[in-house]
């Protein structure tokens, strides 16, 4: 099999599974989407070498990270503001409760990526400190002080699952 | 806590309605394709630019050149030349040229003066107004509009539709021989045009025809090659007419390029249209 032919197996089968990850970190399918070609484009580029790394789906994932982090850098100039979402009002009105991915959405990219690599691709401290190439005791804060902002924005009942 | 927080996060993704996943493999491997490709050209176009530059121009000048042994930069051009060098006089010439240099005839010369390489700022980035594909009658009207006084005749061009002019030019003392050549090396993307000509100074051996070659190189990959020659066509003696300094204005003149002012373009066609063919 080629390298072309490998390369393709393994995107076809983990694509969807890349773009859930992306559509989590940036919340639009459509960007979620462009992040995950992006970074399949980076990853077939470095094929040879992702080839031959332990763990790839991590090796893809770390990719897609890297790209969603740089797209979000060009665009800071753009960002909204999330603080409109602390709002007292917000949070009291039911119909305007925060879901568990707008709550995401409200916190820095990076803690964002900590919290989805830990929680939902269930990551060990010390993967994602790899992944995201940060300090382990760095990963630790800021995780604890992720939860404690979710905890924060989301609404009581929510609140209760992972209290 | 960890599981209830990811239940929450997966029941959450349930409820979205994520469009197709389309083709994003495919685009991921054409996209990936196509950045290697130009990676490779551009890695071989920095490497191997001098060469690029040799086989360019040499590919051009070869075919109507008087039969002459030919310094390459790139080795891996030296079996398409159609009458390869002794290795003494490669090994000479490489000594010669530097690896920037365009083809020139062989090996040590009688220099009367030091070769050398310059830029030129020609002040602006292409002439303005629209183009038109050059052809060798608005190369022969331009050459003539750069030359200094004096008398021309015997313009000519190539056989075989290549942008390659010759003319004689008499200031008085004698005519001389000098021909134009005109080339582009293969760029993907192509850079602009820019305003910096980078112009090369070469003397030749053995090769009355390139006495002198004066090669401009702009950043778009066009060359501009001004050989100057010391006999005539028909190899009787002639003289070289040019000084290296007039030569470098002349080969550094922002209107030269495969693409030319359309009025130049219709003058040189009107005026020089009908020009016979040279013979090398």
């Amino acid at each position: 099999m080629t390298d072309d032919e490998q390369f393709a197996e393994f995107a076809n089968a983990h694509a969807e599974r890349l773009r859930t990850t992306a559509f989590m970190l940036c919340r639009d399918w459509h960007l979620a989407q462009d992040l995950t070609q992006n970074a399949l484009t980076k990853l077939f580029l470095s094929w040879r070498r992702a080839s031959q790394s332990d763990n790839l789906v991590a090796y893809a994932q770390k990719i897609l990270l890297r790209v969603f982090l740089d797209h979000r850098r060009r665009r800071s100039s753009s960002e909204s503001a999330s603080g409109m979402l602390l709002e007292p009002a917000y949070r009291e009105s039911p119909e305007l409760r925060l879901t568990m991915l707008d709550a995401l959405g409200c916190l820095p990219e990076r803690d964002r990526a900590i919290v989805i690599l830990r929680y939902f691709e269930d990551y060990s401290v010390d993967r994602v400190a790899d992944v995201l190439e940060l300090p382990v005791s760095v990963v630790k804060s800021q995780t604890r002080r992720s939860l404690a902002k979710l905890r924060e924005l989301l609404a009581e009942e929510q609140l209760a699952l992972f209290g | 806590m960890t599981e209830d927080l990811r239940a929450l996060m997966r029941a959450e993704l349930n409820n979205e309605r994520p469009p197709p996943l389309g083709d994003v493999v495919g685009a991921a491997l054409r996209d990936g394709r196509r950045i290697k490709r130009r990676r490779r050209r551009a890695g071989m176009a920095g490497a191997g630019a001098a060469g690029l530059i040799a086989v360019v121009l040499f590919g051009t000048v070869a075919a109507h050149s008087e039969p002459r042994r030919a310094v390459v930069a790139d080795p891996a051009a030296a079996p398409a030349l159609p009458s390869p060098a002794s290795p003494a006089a490669m090994a000479r010439a490489a000594q010669k040229v530097s690896p920037g240099s365009v083809p020139v005839t062989v090996s040590p010369p009688a220099t009367v003066a030091p070769e050398r390489s310059l830029t030129v700022h020609s002040g602006m980035e292409r002439a303005a107004g629209p183009r038109k594909k050059a052809t060798t009658g608005a190369m022969l009207h331009l050459l003539t509009q750069l030359l200094p006084p004096g008398r021309t005749s015997h313009a000519a061009v190539s056989g075989n539709e290549d942008p390659y002019v010759q003319i004689y030019l008499d200031r008085g003392d004698g005519p001389g021989m000098i021909r134009v050549v005109l080339g582009q090396l293969p760029e993907d993307p192509r850079p602009p045009r820019g305003g910096t000509a980078t112009v090369s100074v070469l003397r030749g051996e053995n090769n009355c025809v390139q006495d002198t070659v004066v090669v401009s190189r702009w950043p778009d990959g066009t060359a501009v090659q001004l050989d100057l020659a010391s006999c005539l066509q028909d190899e009787r003696p002639g003289r070289v007419v040019l000084t290296d300094d007039e030569a470098t204005a002349i080969a550094a003149d922002p209107r030269w390029g495969l693409s030319m002012d359309a009025d130049l373009v219709d003058q040189g066609d009107k005026r020089y249209g009908g020009s016979p063919v040279f013979t090398s």
